[in-house]
């Protein structure tokens, strides 16, 4: 796999569209592109003309896309931990989970998790194709998304430490008062415990998403703005939050242009293109044309 | 005669026994609050108090059960705490 | 007035000995099994260790470990430490108090607290209190906790920064201990040694650390030591159990156990007489230089040994959810306080016979002749020999050396050290506790005055307050005030324990609870006038001195009594409502 674009920005400024455009262009090319929108409220069906599906479907020769169901994914996930559960402690029915989907689904921090989650299969099912890129859900969720690897890995490191040293101290018993004095469902060594295994597969997990997010050359991060103050505030203040991730904006899209615009040209916009503004119905040719305007000079394909 | 060699036995494994219990008892002790943390830091997060992303509390979920055990009978005593530790102190 | 002669009294130490083991073994059978059947009645119903069992607090464990468990929780440095002072008044009204005193106050509280919460669910007596008397009376226990455990700091420092100045081979025997801790830590926890193999190292390096304080002893003044015992007990607390608390503990069992067996064997085989006087005063000068009465003070002075309000936590905390048979709870309740009683048996026979041989020669002198004069100038003698511990180290290597002829000094020093590890434990452990009570005492600041209530309970806030309050009473020096203090609120917590306790068996088991109620009021009696006296005689000579602490422990000490009066208050006007 050769590169992955985020597409950011607020709702309703084109995000989706700009990622069409660029997904058609290297499919154009030749190149095989994935194209998956993590955003809850999808539009690439009506971008791209098609009636909306389920799963992957290839729309254009070379070009495979999916609106990702994060739905499925939290279910998927929560019957995983379900199985899992009933499997090692029947008795252990505190935790209805499936009368809890609809809580667990809000509750703060799940929606990032299955957007990490569903990036996860994206990334490793699709390795094979030369690009893959990604509209993003509206910025508040996408940079919690972003966020969330660095936050856990934290996290992680503290509990797996703390299990450490469980897992010492049960040593220390056991020496004294023999290893029969614990139940064998109680882990005594590092390989043995289910709750440190799992602790570091998802330490494994949350590096594998650091380390694509921090990728300076292979990953890119588009944000898109509009020629509105609100926007361009939002955008300065995407590019701050991104920048304590230590993740560099690569190019700023201004679109639907309009000739009586104007900001200033500071930090955020030493790197920026213009999009005019494309009026409705938008044809698949105008929006290759677009991309290999706007890719011009920043990338090479 | 024999009686008397299994008393002793018995008496000196008795012996032994209080032993090795004064020597691990506060480790003991502090193990199982060290697992009583744990999991309420861990779990805690599902009632949306500022922890771990709730999303570890799920994924640890089916391996915390003996964990979990040991909170919900340490929780049973909170009102009481004070007796329970005096044993330490060594009047 | 008795005097003794020339050739010291007719009774020798191992008959003391002997007579108090006999009186224990009888009364046990006795006056215990009455307790057992008549007030408690104990069945074969199950104990919370079997019925609620958890594998966490709740476990059944055998009698003889759990007995095992309790003694060494209960025994001290204040078992020891107590009866030295108490020899003021002559062995035998000490011994009477630590006989008669524990036969049917103390054991019969210790075990009535241990049973009461039996039947409690294991609950603590001061959630006993609670529900059985009045809401607010666990509250009250909370502060009489707290006030024993700041005064117990005081009370222990001041009388080890005795011994350690006066004999500056302890300090280092201890150092050298900690040392010896640290190592057995590392090897049984860390590189998890075999356990008997660790175990024998370990006492070996005990000896090794008592044998080499002796060579190079720690000089250091009064109050450097104060200051050592603040950092001490700051910091211990931030250090992981496994490296230093529990294999310090782990030597602490050892240590008891064998100052207890070679005490025992050397005094069993003593012939020796008590050469301290059989009775001197009713009121010599001890507390505060000041005439003591020794009713109703005694029980201030020997506290463990005796009866120790301590105890009923320690019954209600942990013991009472390991009994697993109710029949059993006579042997461990009653049984360990009994053994208690038998360790400062000990004691005043050791140092009453030979007490006197370890006076300088020009204290000895001011003391013999007559049992007066030894009454006057008896509490000086002490704080020249080391305070109380050095008098009782002295007299038990003396002991040791002449009848199993081990090397004195090296027996003098064990002694010293036997005390001071426990005593060295006690400081930083309550220190931990304390913290726990202050939330609990602070409780009712967190709606009234929240910003005040998150200062207190700070973690940091709430450990150096009594740490620094302890240390800083101990800082002058008065242990003949500060010890009494301590006896004092460890003797107020024993009569809200025992006034529970009655409140138990009169409301919910329906006996005729007279032989709790009139222990009880007895007690309650006995304590607020000996606090009263306390406050009129001993505190304004301490003011003299030491304004600063003696405000502190007169502050203490009044809100005591004013407690205590509301805890009567609320006894008997609680006693209408028939609580269950």
């Amino acid at each position: 796999m050769k590169d992955i674009f985020f597409f950011l920005g607020k709702g309703g400024v084109g995000k989706s569209t700009l990622s069409v455009s660029l997904s058609l262009y290297l499919s154009k090319k030749g190149f095989k592109v994935f194209l998956a929108s993590i955003d809850p409220a999808h539009n690439l069906c009506d971008i791209l003309k098609t009636k909306p599906f389920k799963g992957i479907k290839e729309v254009v020769k070379n070009l495979w896309v999916e609106e990702v169901d994060l739905d499925i994914y939290l279910k998927k996930y929560l019957k995983d931990i379900k199985d899992k559960t009933y499997q090692t402690y029947s008795y252990l029915n505190i935790f209805n989970l499936d009368k809890m989907f609809n809580i667990i689904k809000l509750t703060p921090g799940m929606e990032e998790f299955a957007c990490l989650y569903a990036l996860k299969d994206i990334l490793s099912l699709h390795s094979d194709k030369d690009f893959i890129v990604i509209d993003t859900p509206p910025t508040a969720l996408t940079l919690r998304i972003l966020g969330l690897p660095f936050v856990t890995q934290r996290w992680l490191e503290q509990l797996s430490f703390w299990r450490q040293k469980i897992l010492d101290r049960r040593n220390m018993v056991a020496h004294i008062k023999g290893k029969e004095y614990f139940d064998n469902q109680i882990a005594l060594n590092k390989d043995d415990d289910k709750v440190l295994n799992e602790l570091i597969v998802q330490q494994k997990h949350m590096d594998f998403f650091a380390k694509i997010f921090l990728n300076k050359e292979s990953t890119h991060y588009l944000l898109v703005i509009n020629p509105d103050e609100l926007s361009v505030k939002e955008g300065k203040r995407i590019s701050k939050s991104l920048r304590g991730l230590d993740i560099e904006i690569k190019l700023v899209l201004l679109n639907k242009r309009s000739k009586n615009f104007r900001f200033k040209r500071d930090g955020l916009f030493s790197n920026f293109k213009e999009i005019p503004l494309l009026k409705d119905p938008i044809e698949k040719e105008e929006l290759i044309k677009i991309a290999s305007e706007w890719t011009k000079d920043v990338f090479k394909f | 005669m024999k009686k008397l060699l299994t008393d002793i036995k018995k008496g000196l494994s008795l012996f032994a026994q209080g032993f090795k219990q004064a020597s691990i008892e506060h480790i003991e002790r502090e193990l199982l609050e060290m697992e009583n943390g744990f999991c309420l830091i861990v779990l805690s997060s599902l009632t949306g108090i500022c922890a771990p992303p709730p999303f570890i509390g799920l994924s640890l979920l089916p391996y915390l059960g003996p964990e979990i055990e040991i909170m919900l009978k340490k929780s049973k005593n909170l009102d009481d705490k004070l007796a329970q530790w005096s044993d330490l102190v060594d009047l | 007035m008795f005097y003794f002669s020339e050739e010291g009294s007719l009774v020798s130490a191992n008959l003391i000995v002997i007579g108090g083991l006999i009186l224990y073994v009888l009364c046990y059978w006795l006056y215990g099994r009455f307790l057992q059947n008549r007030v408690v009645r104990a069945t074969d119903t199950p104990t919370p260790a079997t019925r609620l069992r958890d594998d966490v607090d709740f476990v059944p464990a055998n009698k003889y470990v759990l007995f095992g468990h309790h003694f060494a929780s209960i025994a001290g440095a204040a078992p020891i430490v107590g009866p030295v002072i108490a020899l003021a008044w002559g062995w035998l009204p000490a011994l009477l108090w630590i006989w008669l005193g524990n036969i049917f106050i103390g054991a019969v509280h210790d075990y009535l607290s241990l049973m009461s919460s039996v039947r409690y669910d294991g609950h603590s007596v001061q959630w006993i209190a609670g529900r059985v008397i009045k809401r607010r009376t666990g509250y009250i226990f909370s502060w009489f906790i707290f006030f024993v455990l700041i005064l117990v700091v005081a009370a222990f420092g001041a009388v080890l920064g005795k011994i350690f100045v006066a004999k500056p081979q302890v300090p280092s025997a201890y150092l050298l201990k900690i040392v010896a801790a640290l190592i057995l830590g590392v090897l049984l926890y860390r590189v998890r040694m075999n356990f008997g193999l660790a175990t024998i190292i370990g006492i070996l390096m005990l000896i090794g650390a008592i044998w080499l304080g002796t060579q190079i002893p720690v000089k250091a003044n009064y109050q450097i030591w104060m200051i050592v015992f603040f950092i001490y007990i700051i910091v211990a607390a931030s250090i992981p159990v496994h490296v230093l608390l529990q294999p310090r503990d782990y030597l602490n069992a050892w240590l008891l156990v064998g100052g207890l067996v070679l005490g025992g064997i050397a005094v069993a085989l003593s012939f020796g007489k008590m050469q301290f006087p059989a009775l001197t005063c009713f009121s010599p000068p001890l507390i505060a230089g000041k005439p003591t009465p020794f009713w109703p003070v005694i029980p201030l002075i020997i506290a463990c040994g005796s009866l120790s309000g301590f105890h009923s936590l320690v019954a209600s905390g942990t013991t009472s959810k390991q009994l697993s048979k109710e029949i059993e709870g006579l042997f461990i309740g009653y049984g360990s306080m009994l053994t208690e009683g038998f360790l400062s048996t000990l004691v005043v026979a050791v140092v009453g016979a030979y007490g006197f041989a370890i006076f300088s020669p020009h204290v000895a002198a001011s003391l013999k002749g007559d049992a007066v004069l030894f009454a006057m100038h008896y509490k000086k003698a002490i704080g020249a020999s080391g305070g109380p511990v050095g008098v009782f180290a002295k007299a038990y290597g003396l002991a040791v050396h002449k009848i199993l002829h081990l090397p004195k000094e090296f027996i003098t020093i064990l002694a010293a050290m036997w005390v001071a590890s426990f005593a060295m434990t006690t400081l930083d452990t309550t220190n931990r506790l304390a913290r726990y009570t202050l939330t609990e005492i602070c409780e009712p600041l967190k709606d009234k005055a929240p910003s005040i209530f998150s200062f207190l309970t700070n973690r940091w806030i709430a450990s150096i307050i009594p740490a620094a309050i302890g240390i800083g009473l101990a800082w002058s020096g008065a242990w003949s005030i500060i010890w009494p203090a301590f006896g004092g609120a460890n003797q107020m917590l024993a009569s809200i324990a025992l006034i529970t306790v009655a409140a138990w068996v009169i409301r919910v088991q329906r006996q005729k609870g007279m032989f709790c109620l009139i222990p009880a009021l007895f007690l309650w009696i006995t304590v607020t006038f000996a606090m009263i006296w306390f406050l009129y005689a001993a505190v304004p000579v301490f003011m003299h001195k030491n304004p600063a602490q003696a405000y502190a422990i007169g502050i203490m000490i009044v809100i005591m009594l004013l407690l205590n009066i509301l805890l009567i208050v609320d006894f008997f006007s609680s006693k209408e409502k028939e609580k269950v």
